[in-house]
């Protein structure tokens, strides 16, 4: 089976079920991408823009998460990651937007919690673009993603699946480990007690 | 070391849902402050949950480094753990092979005498199915908990061979199978750090105090009870559990690493009920944001049966808790919430 016709067979897998599992998948992905916001450092985004830009992309990460823990579709939810995604877009500049997955991967995450009416299509298909643009160690990726649709599908449960650890297997990803140090050490760096990572 | 959110997000572990619940309720203004304004906000509500939130929650307790569970759809579930760290890949792979062709035929032999020794074959079938797993995959925790156990079988019958005891001594065939199981058992399972950090925890404690003789046999009480929940703990996290039961052979803790690993455990399966008799008091006391108990249990069908054993068994959690204070005070005001919720729906 081609690559193709197996991210259409998810995607219709997806669309069928709960828009939570879209956004599982979603969440998941983005979330794998987040020490790659240390690339964003070393380019022209410096300083208090670089650690604004962090702070954006880990409130678009936070929404979609907790979309996945909440029983009822809230509102207010919806409103929380419309915001999330708009101030994470005012954020990129034209010099270093489309560079980083971790910038992309948010967004797609965000706007997939974000959908106003939810919509399974849309949120499947910003699911897989979510799992797209995330891409950060793209062997273990893949083989993360692979395993994070078994886990849904088998279960049946988006809950299950958010519940995994974000990778399988020995988490001995020389490049991930070695970017999320950089990232602890450069938002410490900022001194204003990064709650959420460090 | 990366800790928190994103910490808690790599391992999969269950959010604080109070503490979640607060996060989104963060007003949009502060959001649009930025770094320095978000931070302090998070940092403040992160406080004060962690003394006493405004619904008077307690923190929970550190889970001890060991064998994890979790409540999910199919009742009590002992979570996968991987190896972690650097370990000697060659050695580690001629080991694990070797254990390969032991493991089942020490299980085969045992099944065959567990009309004598039913504990052993216990044991001997949980480790034959932990240690059959691709290296990759194996889950280290539970193999070290569960080799406890062999080992102290290994000691236990050795006695045994040498007419020390009145237990049936084994056939010599099957004792080798036993003694070299057991040794190929210590080598791999050691050049795991997880594994070393285990077994350097359990030396510590089995040096440092009678109190813990108690906690063992109190923990022993603990996971028969367990055991006879039926469908309310996963088929696989019975065989576990039986498996950890068994492990506790000897009569002095003091002896083995057995229980130790039987406290752990006991502990951080006391950790994960408590914790559902927390979300379940915080969905029912307060909206606590919809939070997720109906998703993870959705007829409610485990969280009231885990209720029920928590206040039915409770003289034994809180006496299991008692010599560790933060432990039994959190178990203790989740038992207290779960009765006054019975009382005031007066059933």
């Amino acid at each position: 089976m081609t690559q193709s016709s197996k991210n259409e067979m998810t995607l219709q897998s997806l669309a069928k079920a709960d828009v939570r599992s879209s956004l599982a998948i979603a969440s998941r992905s983005a979330l794998r991408s987040i020490p790659l916001i240390v690339g964003l450092s070393s380019n022209a985004t410096r300083g208090e823009v670089w650690e604004e830009l962090a702070l954006r992309i880990f409130q678009a990460n936070l929404i979609p998460w907790a979309y996945c823990w909440t029983p009822t579709i809230s509102a207010e939810l919806v409103a929380k990651a419309k915001l999330a995604r708009r101030l994470l877009l005012e954020k990129i500049r034209p010099m270093d937007a489309g560079q980083s997955p971790a910038v992309h991967a948010a967004a797609a995450a965000a706007a997939c919690a974000a959908l106003e009416p939810i919509d399974r299509i849309d949120a499947a298909t910003l699911a897989l673009q979510t799992v797209e643009r995330g891409t950060f160690g793209i062997k273990a990726r893949k083989r993360a993603f692979e395993i994070d649709c078994t886990t849904l599908f088998e279960s049946g449960s988006p809950s299950v699946l958010i519940q995994q650890p974000l990778w399988y297997g020995p988490r001995n990803e020389n490049v991930f480990v070695e970017h999320l140090k950089r990232l602890e050490d450069e938002l410490l760096a900022r001194g204003h007690d990064w709650v959420l990572v460090c | 070391m990366i800790g928190s959110w994103y910490a808690d997000r790599l391992y999969g572990l269950p959010p604080d849902l109070i503490l979640l619940n607060e996060w989104i309720a963060i007003p949009d203004k502060l959001w649009e402050g930025g770094a320095q304004v978000v931070n302090l906000e998070l940092k403040r509500i992160n406080e004060g949950v962690a003394t006493v939130s405004p619904s008077g929650r307690l923190k929970e307790p550190e889970l001890e480094p060991g064998p994890e569970f979790d409540i999910t759809a199919g009742g009590l579930s002992l979570k996968p753990s991987r190896a972690s760290g650097q370990f000697d890949r060659r050695t580690q792979t001629v080991l694990h092979d070797s254990l390969g062709n032991i493991a089942p035929a020490l299980a085969t032999a045992s099944r065959r005498v567990a009309n004598y020794h039913p504990g052993l074959s216990v044991i001997c079938s949980e480790y034959e199915r932990l240690v059959r797993q691709p290296l990759d995959e194996i889950d280290v925790v539970a193999l070290w908990t569960v080799g406890a156990g062999l080992l102290a079988n290994r000691d236990a019958f050795a006695r045994a061979y040498d007419h020390q005891s009145m237990t049936e001594p084994l056939e010599p065939a099957h004792f080798a199978l036993l003694q070299q199981a057991a040794e190929v058992h210590g080598g791999f399972i050691l050049g795991f750090e997880q594994a070393r950090e285990l077994a350097e925890r359990a030396d510590r404690a089995r040096i440092s105090g009678e109190a813990m003789e108690r906690v063992v046999s109190l923990a022993r009480e603990i996971i028969e009870l367990l055991l006879r929940s039926g469908r309310q703990v996963d088929a696989q996290t019975r065989q576990f559990l039986a498996a950890v039961e068994e492990g506790l052979i000897e009569p002095g803790w003091r002896i083995t690493r057995a229980g130790y690993a039987a406290y752990v455990v006991t502990r951080n399966a006391l950790i994960a009920i408590g914790r559902l008799l927390n979300w379940a008091n915080s969905a029912f006391a307060t909206v606590a944001g919809g939070i997720v108990l109906t998703q993870i249990d959705p007829g409610l069908v485990h969280t009231q049966f885990w209720i029920e054993f928590a206040l039915k068994n409770s003289q034994q959690i809180l006496a299991f808790a008692e010599p560790f204070p933060e432990l039994k005070i959190w178990l203790a005001a989740q038992i207290e919430a779960a009765e006054k919720d019975r009382e005031d729906s007066g059933s």
